[in-house]
C-alpha cells in the first residue's frame, strides 16, 4: 500500500531534507507534498488526501499545534495521523503534542534513520487500524 | 588471548578484514571478520539477492595522512571514508545492486583512549569517522539498518554472508543492548 505524506515546515532546507530522507528510506510513499506553514497545509489538504503529516511546530502564519487544533475542530475533516519534527524538545511541549494525538515526536536535528523508523511504526499502526 | 566465542566463530571459510581494507564474501558459509575495531568504522553491506556480503573498514574520515604513504596507492582508497565509501558503493552498483537490495550496518567509531598514538594530531577520533560515514552514506542515498557506534569500547565483528547476521563483541562492557532498527540482525556479546 502506498502512502501520501505532507511535510509542513517553514524551512525550505528542512523540507528538502525530509523529502530526501523519505526518498531514500525505501518506505512506500507515493507522493510527498510540502507546505511552508499551517495555513498552506490547510490549502493542500483541501485538494489532496493525505495519509500522514510530518509537522514542524513553530511556523509563521499558523503553527503546527494550531493546525492540528483547527483540523480536530472541523467535523468534516477525517483525522490525519501526524508526527512532530521540531527543535522544541521540551518535555512539556512533547507531552502537549502527544496529548493532541501525535504518533511520535522527533527532535531536530534528527537522523534520517530515526525518521524512517518512526514513519515505519506510524504506517504499520495506520495499516493495522484500517 | 582468544575467547571461546572467537574460537567458536573462526573457521576455514572466514575472511579477515584489516584496517584500510574491504573484502567481499559469497556463499552461505562465508564469514567476514574484523577484530579490534576502535576508532575505525566498519561498514557491513548484505545483499541477500546476490548472497553476498561486503565488509569495509576505514580508518580516517578524509584523506589519509602522510604516515600512510607506505601503503600502495591502489590500497589507499580503503583507508579513508571519503574515498572508501563511494568506491564500495560504486563496486556494488557495478554488480547490478541497487540501494533497495542492500542492508547496511555500521560498527565502531569508538573514542578509545589506548589507541596507539592517540593524542597525536593525526589520529582521528571515532566521532570524526562516524560523522564522515553518515555524511557519505547520505550522499550515496543509503540509510543504516542497524548500528553499534560510538562509546569507548573496542569491538570485533563477525558478519555472515549467507544470513546477513552480524555479531559484535565489545571488550569492556558486561551487558550491551542490541542496537538495531529492523530485524534481529545485529547481535552483541560482551567479554
Amino acid at each position: 500500500m502506498a502512502f501520501r505524506v505532507l511535510v509542513v515546515d517553514d524551512s525550505a532546507v528542512m523540507r528538502q531534507t525530509i523529502q530526501r530522507a523519505i526518498d531514500i528510506s525505501g518506505l512506500p510513499v507515493q507522493h510527498c507534498l510540502t507546505a511552508e506553514h499551517g495555513r498552506a497545509a490547510l490549502s493542500v489538504l483541501k485538494d489532496h488526501k493525505i495519509d500522514l503529516m510530518l509537522l514542524d511546530l513553530n511556523m509563521p502564519e499558523m503553527s503546527g499545534d494550531d493546525l492540528i487544533r483547527r483540523l480536530q475542530r472541523d467535523p468534516e475533516q477525517a483525522p490525519i495521523p501526524f508526527i512532530v519534527i521540531s527543535a522544541d524538545a521540551t518535555a512539556a511541549r512533547m507531552q502537549q503534542m502527544l496529548d493532541l494525538g501525535a504518533l511520535a515526536y522527533i527532535p531536530k536535528p534528527f537522523r534520517a534513520e530515526t525518521l524512517r523508523s518512526e514513519m515505519t511504526r506510524a504506517l504499520e499502526q495506520m495499516h493495522a487500524t484500517n | 588471548m582468544r575467547t571461546g566465542i572467537e574460537e567458536q566463530y573462526d573457521a576455514q571459510s572466514d575472511i579477515f578484514v584489516q584496517p584500510g581494507d574491504c573484502r567481499f564474501a559469497t556463499g552461505p558459509d562465508s564469514r567476514l571478520i574484523s577484530r579490534g575495531i576502535q576508532s575505525c568504522v566498519a561498514l557491513a553491506v548484505h545483499i541477500p539477492k546476490h548472497n553476498t556480503a561486503a565488509l569495509l573498514r576505514f580508518s580516517w574520515p578524509g584523506s589519509a595522512p602522510a604516515s600512510a604513504e607506505h601503503v600502495p596507492v591502489e590500497e589507499r582508497a580503503w583507508l579513508s571514508g571519503e574515498s572508501a565509501i563511494p568506491a564500495l558503493f560504486a563496486r556494488l552498483r557495478a554488480m547490478g545492486t541497487t540501494n533497495g537490495d542492500m542492508s547496511v550496518y555500521a560498527v565502531g567509531g569508538a573514542a578509545v583512549s589506548n589507541t596507539p598514538g592517540a593524542g597525536a594530531q593525526n589520529v582521528p577520533s571515532g566521532k570524526s569517522n562516524e560523522l564522515a560515514m553518515r555524511r557519505l552514506l547520505w550522499r550515496e542515498g543509503v540509510l543504516l539498518k542497524g548500528e553499534d557506534v560510538g562509546g569507548s569500547s573496542a569491538r570485533t565483528v563477525w558478519f555472515e554472508a549467507g544470513s546477513g547476521r552480524i555479531i559484535v563483541r565489545t571488550q569492556s562492557c558486561s551487558a550491551r543492548p542490541a542496537v538495531h532498527r529492523e530485524g534481529a540482525k545485529l547481535w552483541h556479546f560482551a567479554s
